[in-house]
């Protein structure tokens, strides 16, 4: 069915060749969970999980038999040519949204338009990275479990303790249908929609939670904004380097969090912010070790934690 | 008939009253009998026992003193109390509760006030506690012959108005620590001030903030109480206090405290930490098992020649009184808590025992008799403690912060 004679192939390659002479710019978000970028065949060529995924679809639908390697290579741009060709796609070999997009139909399952009853209790949402699973609650009972794609070893996703302060629609392309953007201090992540519904249940983003559109959309409908959203997961120790202060945010606050709450001082949440609840665990520390209670986490404080090691 | 009679008469009647006393002595003390019937105060009667058919509900406030200590936990520490306790009195049940070191006594003056204070306060903070609104003095409780076996208690410190508020559990012998590169041992026969007076420039780090350096100095001079009358220090304090401002100012002007002092109380950790040339102080129970179990074998000790902290239970009643005999229980928990369960964890806790068998003192070259040969650290009591912490403590801080000399700070006070 897809027939090409060689000649013609060499002219699509050299085409695309010609291609890589553009920049091609990603839209969306100034976001730490990027928009998919586009993929073009160019010299070095361009490499990545988004490459290995795409080959591994490619592969599922028939047109790739190549190595899983992650680099967009003449072969890779050949079987997506083919894909382009055999959807009634421009074919250019260039992988953007709407390749992308094509490439998942048949994956999501579409929302019905039947609204199904959601949680009548308060709400919150815990993340598992480990089962990569996203579970609403309802007072404290889970009520629906969901498949999400974490980040990638290389694009973390954000473990702690975070809020809902955003929701918007219809922004298409990797973010899907809709968004939930989360208070992480050290970038804009949240849990969204996407075109990729075969990596879901992977760890495949730049650290934001994929699920299927189906899903978000439902969630959407019953998450408000300010609900908690508990990521739980494995995170790289980070040495504080410098006293803490309340007012400060980031990863040295979140690992002074971690590292309170492990020792058991505070009931705070891990949100990487240096609020009251957390001056208040440094001062109960404070108070233990006859230290002055500010609630600052000076150096004392900091050794009494493990954040910084002697000599 | 009278003539006849009288001497017979009056023998009996001495021998009555010597019946009735002794009778009134078996069941009742003087003490309670006399607040009660005359002086018409609440009053506890320590004659009443527990009684074996009614069950206790005995609660403990403690300070989360495990967290910090590998290997301590304190669910275990509880769980051996309730199953030695078990053995005397199966009618008596615990149950705790967890205050924190910020707020803990904070939380209890509010239980106080609304009338719930817990039946036993397990004080393992500085801050020895003296309230008469609800608190119950444990005298008439600890029999003559257990107090000699708190051989390094002196009950003086903790007696106000003739009663003794405390029912010891720990000590802590008192000491500064030094890195090795200080080399402070080779002062260890030397007066405590005298060892100070040979450290180097730069090399004492103090934090002023812990209220225990003032009370440590204080005790060092040698007084027994701190005393304000009408708003102003007795002698023996203003004289104590002058000596310790003027000791710590020479030790300002030779250069040895550390140069800056408003930067000392939040970096002399990291200083001894990273092996630097130091002497720091005080050093709390906490502070010290925290460095013990960092920098082992790379400090010394600096003994405070021979004085110790004691860390007492305080023991409540509650406003809606639950009688005689729940406050009986109530002792004997404390009794089975400091004599029988403490001790097991105070090695545990870098703490020596308060209660000792006479074997234990013995084996320490302490034989009955002999005179402690420690000093207890000074109690503020609760008469003074408002001076303390509005006063002294204030002028006290200025002379660290604004470098003070002894006539000015003495000036504020």
């Amino acid at each position: 069915m897809f027939f090409f004679r060689p000649e013609s192939l060499t002219r699509i390659i050299i085409f695309l060749l010609f291609l890589c002479n553009f920049s091609l710019n990603t839209s969306g978000l100034p976001c730490d969970c990027l928009e998919d970028r586009v993929l073009i065949l160019r010299n070095p060529p361009m490499e990545g999980y988004d490459v290995l995924l795409l080959q591994e679809r490619l592969q599922e639908k028939g047109f790739y038999d190549g190595p899983f390697d992650g680099v967009y290579d003449l072969e890779t741009a050949r079987a997506v040519a083919l894909f382009q060709q055999a959807y009634r796609l421009e074919v250019d070999g260039v992988v953007d949204v709407f390749t992308w997009d094509t490439l998942g139909e048949g994956v999501i399952t579409a929302n019905t338009g039947k609204k199904k009853k959601g949680p009548q209790g308060e709400i919150s949402i815990v993340i598992n990275t480990y089962s990569r699973t996203l579970t609403i609650f309802s007072d404290g009972k889970p009520f629906r479990t969901y498949p999400v794609a974490i980040g990638k070893p290389d694009t973390r996703s954000p473990v702690g303790e975070w809020a809902v302060i955003s929701k918007s629609k219809d922004w298409g392309g990797g973010f899907g249908t809709r968004w939930l953007g989360l208070n992480v201090p050290w970038g804009i992540y949240g849990i969204h929609g996407t075109n990729k519904p075969w990596s879901i249940g992977r760890a495949s983003s730049h650290g934001c939670f994929r699920m299927y559109n189906r899903d978000i959309e439902e969630l959407y409908e019953w998450v408000p904004l300010k609900t908690r959203v508990k990521v739980i997961g494995e995170r790289l120790p980070v040495q504080v380097k410098t006293p803490l202060r309340p007012g400060q945010m980031g990863l040295s606050v979140m690992q002074l969090q971690d590292n309170l709450i492990s020792r058991g001082f505070g009931y705070i949440y891990r949100d990487a912010r240096y609020g009251a609840d957390t001056s208040m665990a440094v001062q109960e520390l404070e108070a233990q070790f006859g230290l002055r209670q500010d609630g600052t986490a000076d150096w004392n404080v900091l050794y009494l934690l493990d954040l910084v090691s002697g000599e | 008939m009278f003539r006849k009679y009288g001497l017979f008469i009056a023998v009996f009647i001495i021998l009555l009253a010597g019946f009735i006393v002794t009778l009134l002595n078996k069941y009742y003390t003087l003490d309670y009998l006399y607040n009660s019937l005359i002086k018409r105060d609440f009053a506890v009667n320590p004659r009443v026992d527990v009684n074996p058919d009614r069950v206790y509900e005995v609660r403990i406030w403690y300070f989360p003193f495990g967290r910090t200590i590998d290997g301590l936990d304190e669910k275990e520490f509880f769980r051996e109390l309730k199953r030695v306790l078990q053995l005397s009195y199966p009618n008596i049940r615990l149950f705790t509760g967890k205050v924190d070191f910020a707020t803990g006594h904070k939380k209890l003056m509010e239980a106080i006030e609304e009338g719930v204070p817990p039946d036993i306060f397990f004080n393992l903070s500085d801050d020895f506690l003296i309230n008469e609104k609800l608190q119950l003095p444990v005298s008439p409780y600890i029999l003559d012959l257990e107090k000699e076996s708190y051989y390094t208690v002196n009950w003086n410190r903790i007696s106000h108005r003739d009663r003794l508020w405390g029912w010891p559990v720990y000590v802590q012998e008192q000491s500064w620590i030094a890195s090795k590169a200080a080399n402070t041992g080779k002062y260890s026969l030397l007066a405590f001030g005298q060892k100070l007076a040979h450290l180097k420039e730069n090399s004492l780090l103090l934090n002023y903030y812990d209220d225990t350096l003032l009370k440590q100095l204080l005790t060092l001079t040698g007084i027994d109480t701190f005393k304000v009358e009408n708003g102003h220090l007795d002698i023996d304090t203003y004289r104590a206090l002058e000596e310790v401002f003027e000791g710590l100012y020479s030790l300002r002007e030779k250069k040895i405290l550390y140069k800056g002092p408003d930067e000392a109380p939040d970096i002399f950790l990291k200083e001894l930490m990273e092996g630097k040339e130091v002497v720091i102080g005080p050093v709390n129970p906490y502070l010290k098992k925290f460095i013990d179990n960092k920098l082992k074998g790379k400090i010394e000790y600096l003994k405070l020649d021979n004085l110790v902290q004691t860390y007492y239970l305080n023991i409540f009643r509650q406003k809606k009184y639950k009688g005689d005999d729940h406050t009986r229980a109530v002792m004997e928990v404390a009794r089975i808590l400091s004599q029988q369960t403490a001790p097991a964890f105070a090695e545990k806790m870098g703490l020596k025992r308060a209660y000792s068998v006479q074997e234990e003192r013995e084996g320490k070259g302490q034989v009955e008799g002999e005179v402690s040969p420690v000093r207890e650290i000074l109690v503020i009591h609760p008469d003074y403690k408002e001076y303390w912490e509005g006063v002294l403590f204030p002028a006290w801080l200025e002379f660290w912060e604004s470098e003070l000399t002894p006539e000015e700070v003495m000036d504020r006070l």
